[in-house]
């Protein structure tokens, strides 16, 4: 097996350890999940209550796929978690780098993400009476899959952040969260917003994304919903170049300013 | 043949908030030959961990050079960390949730060893540091002492040749800090480099082949542990012992002496610090003329030395 998998391998296996230190499969799946659930049908509700059946599937559909982010952005806070367990500075000294490790870390978050997201799409549209175009919305569940992937890579770049403000981990995860749920079209479309903020959001993860299952719903043509897709991989792919930079610029300053093992 | 660790005029100085700097190292040049187990020691604060940190490739250096087997620790960092491993002391640098085992594949993989290689090497190594048993438990119901053998077990997973040890017995028990000690010899034997940070002085004597004293990033003597007494000049001491507290006090007013203290252990046990070997000599006539035949001449201990050296600073860092 190449190195780098191994590496992956190791820190999911690793990932799911410590996740068993917060969870064990039944609080996960009637705890966390349920909450979920509910949190994603009570704005699909509230969009009923001021709109109608268009609105709420409109924000049904946005609730749903958004869980891939909030799940997957959690890795800022198991990269936060290196510092206090004293082995960032073992890790930048290893010859492979820190780096697949900082990317491998949180991986466990993508793979409940994924769990969380599919089990919503299946669950609450018939659940609430909003019914999706199978088989055609099978094709979101790929998109989902993109956007976990996104959404991972923006949250490793941040993670970056935490790491060297020390302290921050919760404040950086709730605002990148925060950002997306908030800007990034899933409760309110995007082209509602002023035109400087609509060009800003333009780099967030899901954004693309979403739009591309709401393509592939509403039955638009496959050019337009690819070139969403392609959109969507390239904001990802810059996240990830962010993240790398970002890591990179941990380690180089930690080696200069001696903060590298500092709790 | 290059040193194993060298350094010339190494500088370290840490900024705190922005105007404020510490000095931790402070031109340091120390060599470490091959083969060879060296102790740091010096009081907290003194500069060892900070050593450890630039020559394991943690830290950058503010000025001077450090190689380790003859790789600059700046310009050949790659270089130097497939050659070195860094042990350091304490319950921190393991992942808690997952077994000792599994600890040693996760470093095996970025250390780049195949599956097969790294198997092998940690369930050998899990052994050899006393583990075997406990290998397949979590590291969280681990106590100190076996937190520090799988800390060691890490830092050999990827069989380097210079070992840094950073407080490895600190907070063992005697018997666990006496295996611990036999493993690194039983490793020096295999060929390796030690680089041992310490508090313990019966550690560094029993084990090291030279001992460095820094203090406020400064070294103040380099030597072998048993030769200590040299690092106090012409300091000598007389031991002997007899229960009569009045003989030490008029041993005390002799030409030449510097100080008589009461030695811990033997009960009526003195020690008799003299300025020179002729004070020495007087001394040793003065006893045997009162009958006193366990008169003999001592060495000062590496914990005397040391105490002379930085006693003064107390509680101070």
């Amino acid at each position: 097996m190449r190195p780098v998998f191994r590496i992956v391998r190791e820190s999911l296996i690793l990932g799911f350890a410590e996740m068993s230190a917060v969870y064990t499969w039944r609080t996960w799946t009637f705890g966390w999940l349920v909450r979920l659930l509910c949190q994603a049908a009570f704005y699909a509700l509230l969009g009923r209550y001021v709109g109608d059946e268009t609105t709420m599937r409109y924000v049904l559909v946005g609730n749903i796929v958004v869980l891939a982010c909030l799940e997957s952005t959690i890795v800022v806070i198991s990269l936060a978690g290196e510092r206090a367990m004293g082995t960032l500075p073992l890790l930048a000294i290893t010859p492979s780098g820190h780096l697949p490790v900082y990317l491998g870390r949180g991986l466990q978050w993508t793979v409940t993400g994924l769990a969380s997201s599919l089990t919503a799409w299946l669950v609450l549209p018939p659940l609430l009476g909003v019914p999706l175009p199978w088989p055609r919305a099978a094709y979101a569940i790929p998109v989902i899959v993109l956007i976990l992937a996104s959404s991972y890579g923006y949250g490793c770049a941040l993670a970056g952040v935490a790491l060297r403000l020390r302290g921050v981990e919760w404040l950086v995860l709730n605002f990148a969260y925060g950002v997306v749920m908030t800007f990034g079209g899933v409760n309110v479309p995007v082209d509602t917003w002023p035109g400087p903020l609509r060009v800003a959001v333009e780099v967030l993860p899901v954004v693309h994304g979403l739009q591309a299952i709401r393509g592939v719903l509403d039955g638009a043509s496959t050019g337009h919903v690819m070139g969403l897709i392609c959109a969507e991989a390239l904001v990802g792919a810059g996240w990830y170049a962010v993240a790398a930079l970002s890591t990179e610029r941990l380690v180089s300053v930690g080696r200069r300013d001696g903060g590298l093992d500092h709790a | 043949m290059e040193a194993a660790v060298h350094t010339c005029r190494l500088r370290r100085v840490y900024a705190y908030r922005r105007r404020d700097t510490v000095v931790a190292l402070d031109d340091l040049s120390l060599t470490v030959d091959r083969n060879e187990i060296h102790g740091l020691l010096g009081p907290n604060g003194a500069g060892k961990t900070t050593l450890i940190k630039i020559l394991s490739t943690v830290l950058l250096p503010s000025g001077g050079t450090a190689r380790v087997l003859g790789h600059d620790v700046v310009a050949e960092t790659r270089d130097v960390r497939s050659l070195v491993g860094l042990v350091l002391g304490g319950d921190r640098g393991l992942y808690d949730r997952l077994t000792a085992r599994r600890n040693l594949l996760f470093w095996g993989a970025l250390y780049k060893l195949d599956a097969r290689t790294t198997r092998a090497r940690a369930g050998a190594l899990l052994e050899r540091v006393g583990l075997g048993e406990r290998a397949d438990d979590p590291v969280e119901g681990y106590s100190r002492g076996m937190r520090q053998r799988l800390h060691l077990a890490r830092g050999l997973l990827h069989e380097p040749r210079v070992l840094f040890l950073d407080e490895p017995t600190s907070g063992l028990d005697p018997a666990a800090a006496a295996a611990f000690r036999r493993l690194v010899l039983d490793l020096r034997a295999e060929g390796r480099t030690f680089l041992l940070a310490t508090h313990d002085m019966d550690e560094a004597t029993a084990l090291c082949d030279r001992v460095t004293l820094i203090d406020r990033g400064r070294m103040l003597l380099s030597g072998e542990p048993a030769r200590a007494g040299r690092f106090l000049g012409d300091r000598e001491c007389v031991d002997y012992t007899d229960p009569d507290p009045a003989l030490a006090d008029a041993a005390a007013a002799l030409p030449g002496v510097v100080d008589v203290e009461r030695r811990d252990g033997a009960p009526g046990a003195w020690r008799v610090h003299t300025a020179d070997r002729d004070g020495t000599r007087r001394v040793l006539a003065w006893l045997l003329d009162r009958d006193v035949l366990t008169a003999r001449r001592g060495e000062p201990t590496l914990e005397e030395v040391y105490l002379r050296a930085v006693g003064d600073r107390g509680m101070t860092v």
